[in-house]
């Protein structure tokens, strides 16, 4: 399935600002995270379709994510 | 009877040792809400320019809120206020922990002290009764002896005692005031008042906990909340990392400030981190009700000895007295955290005083002869442990920077001012400007100085922004390090968003945006505690008020658009890394200023109008009003 990315502020460096990526059916948000050897610990928010989303949420078809690193508060 | 919080508040007189409680009207209290609100209120009613802030006339405000002490994650914190001795502006910092709460159960929603007492005393409030006790054998004591030796004396283990360390007897301008070694109000010098006061702690035990209106619907919502802590990403890193994954986070960006603010990438990041202080980490901890779990406690032996009971240190302690002085030992960075919890010093302002300090010494501007016969480079870890000793003692150069680093600049001279970072004479959290200019604009207009609580970081404004900003009307994107009207609008709406945590007493890692609660589930928790019919427009307009009320204060005070300002170093370009050449213009900074203005209803000036004033309900400032 064809999941569109965007990696914010850090996320990008040494990967790539935007891309389609196409993972295996049934893949959570967590799973493409590993795939793309991000890191679980460097992301700080997932977005799926404008929704907040959890590691654990399936993706789907034709999906938006995108990650943040962890820079709020203190 | 209402529901979620006790209808009482205690005025408490130490100059003639009594007290009284109000009971304030249903509208009173839905109009204000709580915290920050309750304070401005109370300190609006009777502080004048004359007021002196260590003298008897300057109240000082411990408040919850309605819904404070309710059995949801992050709904522990509570306000406490004053005219800031710092900066002789509005002064109030939020604390977390178990304080907040017990006050609730021990029947009352805020305690206002006024008066000096005669001689050192504490005050013990259980269950509706008070008492000022004599502290004489408290008083002198490190926060640790001083709330073991309170408790012990009760007979009242589980009674919960906030403190004020040497520090604050000593009436340095930057003493905190502490619960247990690990919640702080640290900012503003608050620890100062109650030094001035002749107050050592308050100490709160209670048994009844106020009924609320839908307790199902309570118990419904947090069983929710804490489900979806246990899978929100920031709560995650929260939960295994503490507060301290941000070193390696701010850093990767290039905004962690480093060197006294002058870079935003620090050499030795690594020896402050998550994966370093993994190596000192005793256990994890919480506060009331909370599942999020981010507080640490430290252990070690060798040349920095931690205690477990003296608290770890979060985030802008690791950035204050790590990256800022540039110590890249976080055993020694925990050590420091540790002497501040016991002395009652702001660990952020003592970070930024010994930063200056340093950057004095390098420039020649202070020398070994100001330090004993020490030298005080960057990155010496002893040398800040000493130097925060002097600090909280006022020996030597300590009594000076005791002052805060603007006053001392002054006093020491020699082009020291170079070195002094503050906004409105406080100092600053540890957030680069240059990498979230949004938080700029909010530690520029902050009615307590540099705060970073009150205020969005940037983060939440990139790619699709944080979804769960959309109820607010923020939909467009904007971008982190560009200071322009779009990121104004953004700002001025975030930040009505992050005030209500501060008017409601809850936490930025547990509430919304940060956290796992949504708005729609936020309003439903203050409805099904409250059993108000309300709205996040009424919640909103209460985070309006406060930011309203308290730059009333400020204007009553004062302070003026010319105090609204930035550090130099953030108008210069950030000297490498990757917001290399990034900085906020003197230019864009005074348009985005004159936008919020205009947004926020307040003159060209930065004084609320009599229109807004009306329009928040708040007619009995108007008077007071630029027209």
């Amino acid at each position: 399935m064809k999941i569109s990315v965007r990696l914010q502020s850090i996320l990008s460096k040494g990967h790539f600002d935007s891309a389609d990526i196409f993972a295996p059916r049934g893949y959570t948000t967590g799973q493409l995270i590993d795939l793309l050897g991000i890191g679980r610990d460097r992301v700080g928010i997932i977005v799926v379709n404008r929704a907040d989303a959890t590691f654990e949420q399936a993706l789907a078809e034709g999906d938006n994510l995108t990650l943040y690193p962890p820079l709020g508060g203190g | 009877m209402p529901f979620g919080y006790n209808g009482k508040i205690l005025h408490v007189d130490l100059g003639t040792g009594s007290w009284r409680v109000d009971t304030p009207p249903e509208d009173w209290y839905r109009r204000y809400m709580g915290g920050s609100n309750f304070a401005s209120y109370f300190l609006l009613n009777e502080v004048t320019p004359e007021t002196d802030p260590l003298g008897p006339d300057n109240p000082l405000i411990l408040a919850g809120s309605v819904v404070t002490g309710a059995p949801l994650s992050g709904y522990s914190r509570y306000t406490a206020a004053a005219r800031s001795p710092l900066t002789g502006a509005f002064g109030e910092s939020e604390a977390g922990g178990y304080w907040g709460p017990e006050l609730k159960f021990a029947g009352f929603d805020a305690v206002v002290i006024r008066g000096r007492s005669p001689r050192p005393v504490y005050l013990w409030i259980n269950d509706g009764d008070v008492e000022i006790r004599d502290a004489a054998a408290h008083w002198g004591k490190d926060n640790w002896q001083a709330q073991e030796g309170i408790k012990a004396e009760l007979g009242r283990k589980k009674a919960k005692v906030l403190s004020i360390g040497p520090a604050g007897e000593n009436l340095v301008l930057t003493a905190n005031i502490m619960n247990n070694l690990e919640h702080a109000n640290g900012r503003c010098g608050l620890g100062a008042v109650m030094g001035s006061k002749n107050l050592k702690a308050v100490a709160v035990e209670g048994s009844a906990k106020p009924e609320y209106a839908d307790p199902d619907k309570v118990r419904e919502i947090a069983r929710w909340h804490n489900a979806r802590i246990k899978a929100h990403p920031p709560n995650i890193i929260l939960r295994n990392q503490g507060t301290s994954y941000l070193v390696r986070a701010l850093n990767d960006a290039g905004m962690l400030p480093t060197k006294n603010f002058k870079h935003g990438v620090f050499s030795g990041f690594e020896g402050i981190t998550w994966d370093a202080y993994e190596k000192i980490f005793h256990s994890s901890h919480t506060c009331y009700a909370c599942t999020v779990r981010c507080k640490r406690r430290v252990e070690a032996g060798g040349p920095y000895p931690l205690n477990k009971n003296w608290g770890g240190p979060e985030f802008e302690a690791i950035g204050a007295m790590g990256s800022l002085t540039c110590v890249n030992n976080i055993a020694a960075v925990a050590r420091a955290n540790q002497l501040c919890n016991l002395l009652g010093l702001d660990v952020i302002a003592a970070g930024c005083a010994v930063a200056f300090a340093m950057e004095c010494f390098e420039n020649a501007v202070l020398t070994k002869a100001d330090f004993d016969g020490r030298d005080m480079h960057f990155g010496d870890a002893g040398g800040m442990l000493w130097l925060i000793e002097q600090i909280a003692l006022r020996r030597g150069i300590g009594d000076t920077l005791a002052l805060g680093v603007k006053t001392a600049a002054e006093i020491i001279g020699g082009g020291a001012e170079k070195y002094a970072f503050h906004i409105k004479g406080s100092e600053l959290p540890l957030h680069d400007g240059r990498g979230k200019t949004g938080m700029a604009l909010g530690y520029a207009v902050s009615s307590t100085g540099a705060d970073h609580i009150e205020t969005p970081h940037d983060v939440a404004f990139a790619g699709e922004g944080i979804a769960k900003l959309h109820p607010l009307g923020l939909l467009e994107p904007v971008e982190p390090t560009v200071t322009d009207a779009a990121k104004t609008r953004f700002f001025v709406t975030g930040q009505k968003a992050w005030g209500i945590n501060n008017v409601l007493g809850l936490c930025n890692f547990a509430s919304v945006p940060i956290g796992a609660m949504t708005f729609e589930k936020l309003v439903e928790a203050v409805r099904a505690i409250t059993g108000w019919d309300t709205s996040l427009y009424e919640i909103a307009l209460a985070s309006e008020r406060s930011m309203t009320l308290s730059r009333m204060f400020n204007v009553r005070m004062g302070f003026d658009a010319a105090d609204d300002r930035l550090i130099r170093r953030w108008h210069q370009p950030m000297p490498e890394g990757p917001l290399k050449g990034k900085c906020i213009t003197e230019q864009e900074l005074a348009e985005a200023l004159e936008l919020y203005y205009g947004m926020m209803g307040w003159d060209e000036k930065g004084r609320p109008t009599r229109a807004k004033l009306i329009e928040l309900g708040l007619d009995w400032l108007a008077g007071e009003a630029a027209r």
